[in-house]
């Protein structure tokens, strides 16, 4: 029969805490090489998207800075620049012009409902 | 325990070269350094977590870090102790996502040998006693314990595992053996 040891606190909290100092787990090592060669990987991918939308970004911006002052038809140009009576920006402030001139002679006659409304109304 | 400074020997060189080729991007010696330190690090992250599942994770991780942090790291110190010290940081957040402290199974921990089987309960009750007490002691005094007898690291290295003064370190241990004195009286007395 083995004789049990007298108890020493030293001895066995080193002999509890060292029953587990060393646990090698076999395929490790792949298992690690595998996830970094993944995240590699992910790494060049989001590098070659993120470079590529950059490129775009700026060939479409080259492009578009490019083309701007010949961007517009030559006669709308034109007609912009040789009718500028015709766009009275304080008349036709929010397309209101039209209608206004649909309200226009029920305006002028007097007791009208929308005279007495216009009247009435503060804007 | 020893008190000298850093003095890099043959292991700590080996690392050096090895870390090296890992910053050059050679996975072989990603591999190697992988072999080499891993026993001690699932060791230490096992009595941590408690469960071999979470520590094999956890291990991993501070090995994709290693590898990220390889272009930048500078040997000041030895490779094991910057190893446990982000195994050190990756159990604080594991605990702080579990909200909890960690577990311990105390299953298979029996080996019969030679003794019989009165040595055999009475070595399963002290390594249950030891596992309920040492669950009792704050964490901190706990893992420094455990750096301390099952890592057979210095003062010093664990000091800079943990990043704290020596001296608190010595205080942490020093308040984790008279606790766990007083909890384990029953078997040690009160002495």
């Amino acid at each position: 029969m083995a004789e049990i040891p007298e108890p020493d606190f030293e001895r066995d909290l080193a002999a509890y805490l060292r029953r587990e100092s060393k646990i090698p787990v076999p395929g490790l090592s792949l298992r690690v090489a595998q996830r970094v060669r993944h995240q590699r990987q992910r790494s060049r991918i989001i590098l070659w998207t993120s470079l590529s939308s950059a490129l775009a970004a700026c060939l479409v911006l080259a492009f578009v800075l490019q083309s701007e002052p010949t961007s517009l038809p030559a006669s709308v140009v034109a007609q912009s620049s040789s009718h500028p009576a015709d766009l009275d920006s304080e008349t036709d402030w929010l397309n209101g012009a039209s209608d206004l001139k649909l309200i226009a002679p029920l305006m002028n006659q007097q007791n009208s409902f929308v005279s007495e409304v216009l009247t009435s109304t503060d804007i | 325990m020893t008190t000298e400074a850093y003095l890099p020997g043959e292991e700590d060189a080996e690392d050096k070269r090895l870390m090296e080729r890992v910053a050059q991007g050679d996975d072989d010696a990603l591999r190697l350094l992988v072999e080499r330190h891993h026993p001690r690090l699932v060791g230490y992250l096992k009595t941590e977590v408690g469960s071999l599942a979470t520590a094999e994770e956890l291990a991993m991780e501070v090995f994709i870090r290693l590898h990220r942090s390889a272009p930048r790291w500078r040997p000041e110190a030895k490779l094991s102790t910057y190893l446990f010290h982000i195994a050190h940081n990756l159990v604080l957040n594991e605990w702080r996502r579990k909200s909890r402290k960690p577990t311990h199974s105390i299953d298979a921990l029996i080996e019969t040998g030679d003794h019989d089987q009165e040595s055999a309960r009475r070595v399963g009750e002290l390594e249950e006693s030891f596992a309920r007490a040492l669950q009792q002691i704050p964490p901190v005094q706990r893992t420094a314990l455990t750096f301390l007898v099952q890592q057979d690291m210095t003062y010093e290295e664990i000091s800079a595992v943990m990043k704290v003064p020596v001296s608190t370190v010595k205080t942490w241990i020093f308040r984790a053996r008279t606790q766990l004195k007083d909890l384990l009286k029953d078997h040690y007395g009160t002495r």
